[in-house]
């Protein structure tokens, strides 16, 4: 080849390199051996916010306000200029003034110039500074996931064990590498709050799932958890697995039990206290006043010939005597029938909802078909609580003027219903009633409580047309 | 007059205490038992064999009212005095279909012994409201 045709080549070699460089993404410059700035690509110009006019034939070292004057860096690529060397993935971390902080990777080599006198060297700048920081990133949630005291567990769509936090090591006692790679709900002998696969297709039909389940613990230990769970999918929208985070409630769970019983427990001895009021009051009280009645009757015949004034008087005193028998009388019959304890349920409720009748104006009708069997005392004396506590509901809110209350008993379940034709209980009202938590039980909340403790269960059902209190006890 | 011998029917101590006090204003009357349910004065006036009973309504084990026609089959002879606190005309027309040959009430104790000797000539004596307060 002659001078012309190399020159040629030369020119066609550099402009190819050159619109290679104008156009790929990575920003490169050119340096002379003084590491002046030859030329850069317009990727350069854009990531570190410059202008042609301000970076051409100017040092490297003194571009932007010297944000590029980095000892280091400055001497490597001398060597690369002097002594042929190359720089590889060569990593930076800077702020730079224009720009911002970045971490960057640079790779430069000497390239040959035009005429081949002077040395030139190619510096290519990967700025991996998104990726740098998403590894960062990634790393500092790592470090709090681990910080957590919560269970934090990732699994795939097989319920494999994925991750397993150091908060799950101590909630269950296995460490990750005992735990990851088991099924998740067969490792931890999950006990959940319905059939696992109509819970299963809960969580994958919602997206996600929170709740309470029963997990077990390495030493043996069932622990109560409350759980939320969300599905992970990938870019197109698949779902590629399950984000579980669970906290130990288990302490809070026996105390809302300790709780529940110790209010159960004070409403049995609150009936036992009225018991021992009620026949106080009928057996001491009651008998003086009836006998008082007696003797003042008796005394008034012979007044009655000495001074009839004061037999007047002794008339109302008579009168007045008797009214205080008749009301310690049934003070002490609302406190407690003794119906109840001679004569049974029946007869109890007969006599209750009679005089209920009487003072509220609301018609109840009363169907027992229990057979004649009495039940167990404690049994009796809460399903009349439980009728007592009901019809004083429906006479002060419900604005019924009838209400029905039926008790029948049935391989060896007895149930009670009372219902009404008021005008229901509103939502919120409804849901604390039927609700576990909460407050020491009083009225219908503290008749769960009594119904709870002997085995049955009692719900309050509402319509807008009517409520109705369904108790259910075992009875054998 | 004649002796009678009378049976005292009531749940509270009190009541009959005061009772036997009052029927004892007549000497020639003797208590001859007391009973404080329906099971135990039907037991106690066959065991005695009262002339008159006087019997309260609300009895445990067994009422009043239910006790009478019992007491009246097993012995015939017997009066019985319906004694209560509840006044209503119901109790007075279930007091009669017992069997009973009288009915004071409590508060009107100052009538007793006019009505016990007058059921104990075999007499009926039913008092309630229609009884004049003075005599």
């Amino acid at each position: 080849m002659n001078t012309d045709e190399r020159n040629v080549k030369a020119i066609e070699s550099r402009t190819y390199a050159e619109t290679m460089a104008k156009t790929i993404r990575e920003s490169v410059i050119v340096l002379d051996e003084d590491l002046r700035i030859i030329s850069a690509n317009r990727a350069f110009l854009d990531t570190f916010r410059v202008t042609r006019d301000e970076i051409e034939n100017r040092l490297l070292s003194e571009l932007s306000g010297g944000e590029w004057n980095i000892p280091t860096l400055l001497s490597s690529l001398k060597n690369v200029v002097q002594q042929k060397t190359e720089l590889r993935n060569y990593e930076i971390s800077h702020d730079f003034p224009g720009a911002g902080q970045k971490f960057l990777v640079l790779n430069a080599r000497q390239i040959p110039s035009q005429d081949s006198s002077t040395l030139l060297t190619l510096l290519a700048i990967d700025d991996r500074t998104d990726e740098r920081r998403k590894i960062e990133d990634l790393s500092k949630q790592t470090k709090l996931l681990e910080l957590a005291h919560d269970a934090i567990l990732v699994r795939d769509v097989d319920g494999l064990i994925l991750f397993w936090n150091r908060g799950a090591q101590e909630t269950y006692g296995w460490s990750p590498a005992e735990a990851c790679g088991n099924v998740s709900h067969q490792f931890l002998s999950t006990q959940f709050p319905e059939p696992f696969e109509h819970w299963q297709e809960k969580l994958f039909s919602r997206g996600s799932w929170e709740g309470e389940l029963v997990h077990l613990r390495k030493d043996g230990r069932r622990i109560h958890v409350a759980s939320r769970q969300v599905l992970q999918h990938d870019q197109k929208g698949r779902t590629i697995g399950v984000l579980e985070i669970n906290r130990d409630i288990t302490s809070r769970k026996d105390a809302e039990e300790a709780l529940r019983n110790l209010s159960g427990r004070l409403l049995q001895l609150q009936d036992e206290e009225r018991r021992r009021i009620a026949r106080e009051l009928h057996d001491s009280t009651g008998q003086s006043l009836a006998a008082l009645v007696i003797h003042l009757s008796a005394v008034s015949a012979r007044i009655t010939e000495i001074d009839s004034n004061a037999a007047e008087m002794l008339r109302e005193a008579i009168d007045l005597s008797q009214k205080a028998s008749d009301e310690t009388r049934t003070l002490s019959y609302l406190l407690y029938p003794p119906t109840l304890d001679h004569a049974g349920l029946r007869s109890a409720l007969e006599w209750y909802i009679d005089g209920f009748t009487q003072r509220s104006k609301v018609k109840v009708d009363l169907d027992v078909s229990i057979g004649e069997e009495r039940l167990a005392e404690i049994v009796e004396r809460t399903l009349f609580r439980v009728v007592q506590e009901s019809l004083t509901n429906i006479f002060r809110h419900s604005g019924s003027d009838t209400a029905s209350v039926r008790i029948t008993r049935r391989s060896g379940i007895v149930r009670l219903e009372v219902a009404d034709n008021g005008k229901g209980i509103p939502d919120d009202v409804l849901a604390a009633l039927n609700s576990s938590g909460g407050q020491l039980g009083v009225g219908i909340r503290g008749m769960r409580e009594r119904i709870r403790q002997l085995g049955g269960w009692l719900q309050v059902k509402s319509r807008p047309d009517g409520t109705t209190i369904i108790s259910s006890l075992p009875v054998e | 007059m004649a002796g009678l011998r009378i049976l005292i029917v009531d749940d509270e101590k009190a009541v009959r205490t005061a009772l036997g006090r009052l029927l004892g204003t007549r000497e020639e009357w003797v208590v001859v038992g007391e009973a404080a349910d329906g099971a135990e004065a039907i037991g106690k006036a066959k065991e005695l064999k009262p002339d008159v009973v006087i019997m309260d309504v609300t009895l445990p084990e067994l009422n009043g009212l239910a006790a009478t026609p019992e007491i009246k089959k097993a012995i015939p002879s017997a009066e019985i005095l319906i004694f209560t606190q509840h006044e209503s005309s119901q109790i007075i027309r279930e007091a009669r279909n017992a069997g009973a040959s009288g009915y004071l009430l409590k508060s009107q104790a100052n009538w007793l012994v006019t009505a016990v000797e007058a059921i104990g000539q075999h007499k009926p004596f039913f008092g309630g409201k229609n009884l004049s307060a003075a005599r």
